[in-house]
């Protein structure tokens, strides 16, 4: 009995692994993305509505195109819980790294660097297959450069900090391999 | 049936097998070729005779006709012991016999009849027959008496005879140094154009090069059986199909070759992206389509080139000839070393010549594709996975700094993160990979430099 028993176990098991649902040729893009995921992947894929309702009109709009935009590669949690940060110019930066030395300590956390966002826009723009068009790219990267300093910044800084810190440690339990790859490559 | 009378049956039946043998040695094919040569040599010889005013020689001429004429219809053979060559081409080929033909040199110009081009050119006298055989460079099966299995164009013989400047391959199996000496001019400029092309960024030749598809250090010695079927059914040589005989003089290694150059691998190996026979779907061949790219007479350098990639041991390893390691142009300008890296590397092989245009990467997502609809026909389907293309790196550059473009290009970019077109489609075959092992870190920081330096203009706008 507990052989035909295993043995039924046994070819459950196998008929499931060969089901087509589980195969990695037909995961979807965002379950691809989680394959080798970030630690921002584990975090929210939206921004607070009482957060979102504080931004300009241009920066909230340019949020509605990122969820529909980006989603079509990734999910939206990726580039939300990126520790990318955009100060608006050269004197912003350096306002930035007067008033708050300790952003610049942590890469991980916060990597601030001027044109960020826009570069990163673009590029996925520019990727075969994007279908962003460029009045919806310049206000996806309004909205993260604008949502950028706003929630990672000033008085938001360390909530920002415990948030992202989370994230690291999730992705460190959850799939350990990959956070010693992404620290080798200075990439967390 | 007495033992006596079977005694007499069995010897009649002997001696019927022993007539048959003696008649089926008497009708070889070889026979009338050699008879026939030492008669058109013979009458050549007599005609000089009745030209010559000199009687002296006009005697020897008459004395070499009747030499000719008294030759016995043999079965020549060249024994080269050491490189375990038994080559009986001069049995029909006398004129290339030295022993028939001391001069080496004759009027004939038809096969089997005529002598060996280009006696008197150092890459014959390097190479003498006493000491090489035939077979050493021109393949074919030297045992065998009869046309198609002396050629090699029989079943289960993998080096049929190499025809037209594939013979040149024979030079890259045995000289490292090929690219220098006279005579292998073709092989070297299909060396040269396989770099240019950016062949090795997905094929290494013995470990050096990238390892996206196989490794072609072997590729002459490709099992027949791997190649002779349906795909090969499909190969098109200056846009005719080959003759449909297994093991001919067609169906080789240097066709399967050429057929990769000279048409769309896709359509030569369509595979079966639909899944209609596989439980997963198969994409084509991964390789891009060169044919526009590079001409007959290139490709068949190429072939020349490919065809000296065998790690079968013709020729013993004492004989080979290494090449002293190739002096690397210097540049002045970082861009400019760049861009020699660029194309070092291969890169040009999947991101086109001077990066100007992404190569196919089937289903992948590439320009001018429309958005996915189960809807479409199989047709359209098809036709939309063809467009997935390689990034067309001007457009990316300008979204890079140096540090992230040099990260990028030492990491690579895993098959697994290829976004499909067709979810139900095949996985994009080619992929990136990362080249922080190969590419020096110098190499690495003049190639971004380069590639920033043909980022187009920004017109995004913002």
């Amino acid at each position: 009995m507990n052989r035909k028993l295993t043995f039924l176990v046994a070819i459950a098991l196998l008929s499931a692994s060969g089901a087509p649902g589980v195969r990695a040729a037909e995961l979807s893009e965002k379950d691809k993305a989680l394959a080798n995921p970030y630690s921002n992947d584990f975090g929210p894929e939206a921004v607070d509505e009482a957060v979102l309702k504080t931004y300009p009109a241009n920066v909230q709009a340019g949020y509605k195109a990122l969820i529909k935009g980006c989603a079509q590669c990734h999910s939206a949690a990726r580039p939300l819980n990126s520790r990318f940060v955009e100060p608006l110019d050269d004197a912003a930066l350096a306002k930035l790294k007067k008033d708050q030395p300790e952003l610049f300590k942590d890469a991980s956390v916060w990597q601030i660097e001027t044109k960020l966002w826009n570069r990163y826009v673009k590029r996925m723009m520019n990727k075969p297959g994007c279908n962003i068009e460029k009045k919806d790219g310049k206000a996806i990267w309004e909205f993260l450069a604008h949502d950028s300093v706003a929630r990672k910044t000033g008085p938001n800084a360390a909530k920002w900090a415990a948030h992202r810190k989370g994230l690291i440690e999730q992705l460190k339990a959850k799939d350990h391999k990959r956070y010693e790859e992404l620290k080798e490559a200075k990439d967390l | 049936m007495s033992y006596r009378k079977l005694f007499y049956v069995a010897n009649v039946l002997l001696l019927a097998v022993f007539v048959w043998a003696l008649v089926e040695d008497f009708r070889a094919e070889w026979r009338p070729y050699q008879a026939a040569y030492y008669r058109m040599a013979a009458e050549a010889q007599e005609k000089l005779a009745a030209a010559q005013t000199d009687p002296k020689k006009a005697a020897e001429h008459k004395a070499a006709a009747r030499a000719m004429r008294r030759s016995p219809v043999e079965i020549k053979q060249i024994i080269v012991g050491d490189l375990g060559r038994f080559d009986r081409c001069v049995t029909c080929h006398v004129g290339m016999d030295e022993y028939t033909n001391p001069s080496l040199k004759n009027d004939f110009t038809e096969n089997p009849y005529k002598a060996h081009p280009k006696i008197d050119e150092s890459l014959v006298k390097a190479h003498p027959f006493t000491k090489f055989g035939c077979t050493s460079c021109h393949s074919g099966q030297g045992l065998a008496t009869d046309k198609d299995a002396a050629h090699g164009w029989v079943k289960h013989w993998e080096k049929p005879m190499l025809k037209g400047v594939h013979i040149q391959g024979a030079c890259v199996k045995c000289h490292g140094d090929f690219e220098t000496l006279k005579g292998s001019e073709v092989a070297a400029r299909g060396k040269r154009l396989f770099q240019e092309h950016g062949c090795q960024g997905c094929h290494a030749i013995n470990g050096w090069g990238g390892a996206v598809s196989v490794d072609l250090g072997d590729v002459a010695d490709k099992p027949f059986e791997r190649i002779a079927g349906y795909n090969f059914k499909r190969v098109r040589i200056d846009g005719k199909e080959l003759p449909n005989e297994h093991h001919n003089s067609h169906w080789n290694i240097q066709n399967w070759i050429l057929g990769h150059l000279v048409n769309d691998p896709a359509y030569n190996t369509p595979n079966d992206p639909f899944a209609k026979l596989n439980a997963e779907p198969i994409p084509p061949s991964g390789m891009p389509d060169f044919s526009a790219e590079i001409s007959r007479a290139d490709s068949d350098a190429i072939t020349a080139y490919l065809t000296g990639m065998t790690k079968e041991e013709v020729i013993p390893r004492r004989y080979y000839v290494f090449a002293p390691a190739a002096r690397e142009p210097k540049f002045s300008q970082a861009k400019d070393h760049g861009r020699f890296v660029f194309q070092k590397y291969g890169c040009q092989g999947c991101h086109g010549l001077e990066a100007k245009e992404g190569r196919r990467r089937y289903n992948a997502l590439g320009p001018g594709q429309k958005p996915f609809d189960e809807t479409m026909t199989e047709e359209e389907i098809g036709r939309q996975m063809e467009l997935g293309r390689e990034p067309t790196l001007p457009d990316l550059m300008g979204t890079y700094t140096h540090e992230e473009l040099v990260k990028k290009i030492a990491s690579g970019v895993p098959a697994a993160d290829a976004k499909k077109w067709n979810p139900k489609g095949p996985m994009p075959m080619i992929y990136m990979p990362g080249w922080k092992d190969k590419i020096s870190p110098t190499e690495l920081n003049d190639l971004a430099t380069w590639l920033l330096s043909i980022a187009k203009e920004d017109d995004s706008g913002f």
